[in-house]
């Protein structure tokens, strides 16, 4: 599986989320958002590297973390 | 919403084979001893990626008070990121692990690694595929 055939299935997911998010624009936004780097990873030639992926990681754990205790009490 | 199933079995599918593995031939010689392998981390990334654009579509949900604090749907919502987390965070420490230049392994060794990585690739999708279904019950 290429990174486009990925990149499709991530991208038809985040399309059928949008009227599931309350407020089509956020829904809609979010997948323009998704649609925007998915234009990005497929036109990018070069690997990523190891660095850049702990930096993503670490970017889009933090975020998650926060929305994560924004929906409940963590479980035990 | 057999289109909402049928995206995500696709998404499920096709974490069995996301990674562009570029296995140099010593990894395929049973006279090797040790080998190193290089996973492609663009499929990572975009799961990574994608999943922080799912997370802002629920901060919006939670911000405009369809998702309430401790409520069912944002509990179930909750685990599911949880899940997604856990999987891609593992994911991620294999390929990096494998990745590293200094990794030596036996092609058994290898192929074990490899089989995990794929197998939390697969556990993120199912996570994915939770998440929308949270979502759609709420």
């Amino acid at each position: 599986m290429d990174i486009a055939a990925l990149a499709k299935s991530v991208l038809s997911v985040a399309k059928q989320f949008a009227p599931l998010i309350p407020g089509g624009t956020a829904g809609v936004a979010a997948v323009e958002a998704l649609t925007e780097l998915i234009d990005g990873v497929s036109g990018r030639a070069d690997p990523v590297t190891n660095a850049e992926l702990a930096q993503l990681r670490a970017d889009v754990n933090g975020r998650l973390d926060r929305t994560i205790d924004s929906l409940g009490d963590r479980p035990n | 919403m057999k289109r909402l199933l049928i995206a995500l079995c696709a998404l499920a599918l096709t974490g069995c084979g996301l990674a562009g593995l570029q296995a140099p031939a010593a990894v395929q010689s049973a006279t090797a001893p040790l080998a190193h392998v290089r996973v492609d981390e663009n499929a990572l990334r975009t799961l990574w990626q994608g999943l922080d654009t799912i997370r802002a579509g629920i901060d919006v949900a939670v911000a405009r008070g369809a998702l309430v604090h401790n409520s069912p749907a944002a509990l179930r919502v909750q685990a599911g990121l949880i899940a997604a987390q856990d999987s891609l965070n593992a994911a991620s420490d294999l390929v990096e692990f494998l990745n590293d230049p200094l990794t030596t392994l036996s092609p058994t060794a290898i192929a074990e690694k490899l089989a995990a990585y794929r197998t939390k690739m697969r556990e993120a999708a199912t996570a994915f595929n939770e998440i929308a279904a949270a979502l759609r019950q709420r």
